[in-house]
């Protein structure tokens, strides 16, 4: 069960006899996280972290576009650069991003995180299509590892009344 | 081909059903058939789960488990398990009120004998 945002004009009614209608006896509370919310209705069970800002911050702090001038591999990041970086700058102003020149190594993409994580995403061989939704990947995600979920509901408070203990009494 | 993944399935097994194909077949085989199955019995166990602990949640109030159901059909509560065992274990006093709702409606349970008071020392433990 997920808590939901307290919407103060629609109480959840549980139940409704006649004159008798019961709200408030879930105390929903104000759940902070929109990505926790989003994430319960969007069933990410599977690893799957696209979600977009958290509480309208995006973020990614720095894109860093690593790159080789001579290798093969790197064909399709240096068509990106050329053609859909730029665009890519100005949609997205928040974002630092800093083209890198790695001889002899295979491309990737180095997105760093506000929560200090850093995700790397290997571009090799890839369509400068590709590349770019690579990088609209990393731009749209949180910096959360990609790990599956235990549980459903994923909730710092799980309990608004306090959890039963052997000692409380009612 | 069909080896690698007969060894990436077969991590964590004991001994040498991790690391002998011959075995390892075997046990990924008979792996996979009981993950079928308890696909199936996973959604069995999770309600008697909530089943127990709705019951737990219920008795210390004095009521059991049969006849707070019966009093919340009777009202036409239609909470699940599920949330009703979440109530119980993090909400009580919505629980509570639960439990009273039930009562009034269906009130079966005369005589229920709750755990003896302990006294003392007896009380730490």
């Amino acid at each position: 069960m997920f808590r939901m945002e307290e919407c103060p004009d629609q109480k959840p009614k549980i139940y409704d006899r006649s004159s008798k209608i019961i709200t408030d006896f879930f105390c929903f509370e104000r759940e902070a996280d929109f990505f926790v919310f989003s994430e319960a209705t969007n069933h990410s069970s599977t690893s799957s972290n696209l979600q977009m800002s958290q509480r309208g911050v995006w973020q990614l702090q720095k894109l860093i576009v690593s790159y080789c001038n001579w290798g093969g591999s790197s064909r399709g990041v240096r068509a990106f650069m050329e053609s859909q970086l730029s665009s890519f700058k100005e949609t997205n102003p928040q974002l630092e991003v800093v083209t890198e020149l790695n001889r002899g190594q295979h491309p990737y993409l180095k997105g760093l995180y506000k929560n200090k994580n850093e995700q790397v995403v290997s571009v090799m061989n890839m369509t400068p299509e590709d590349v770019m939704l690579c990088a609209t990947r990393l731009r749209n995600s949180l910096g959360r590892k990609v790990v599956k979920l235990k549980t459903r509901h994923v909730t710092k408070h799980p309990s608004v009344q306090g959890t039963w203990t052997t000692n409380i009494q009612i | 081909m069909n080896k690698k993944e007969v060894f990436k399935l077969a991590k964590g097994f004991r001994g040498r059903a991790k690391n002998c194909i011959r075995i390892a077949r075997e046990r990924v085989e008979k792996a996979l058939q009981y993950s079928y199955r308890d696909r199936r019995n996973k959604k069995r166990d999770m309600r008697s789960l909530w089943i127990e602990r709705i019951n737990a949640g219920t008795r210390v109030h004095g009521v059991n488990y049969g006849n707070f159901m019966h009093g919340l059909v009777k009202e036409n509560i239609q909470l699940n398990r599920k949330v009703l065992s979440e109530l119980s274990m993090h909400e009580p006093y919505s629980f509570k009120a639960l439990v009273d709702v039930s009562r009034t409606a269906f009130p079966g349970n005369k005589n229920m004998t709750s755990a003896p008071k302990k006294e003392g020392l007896a009380i730490l433990v």
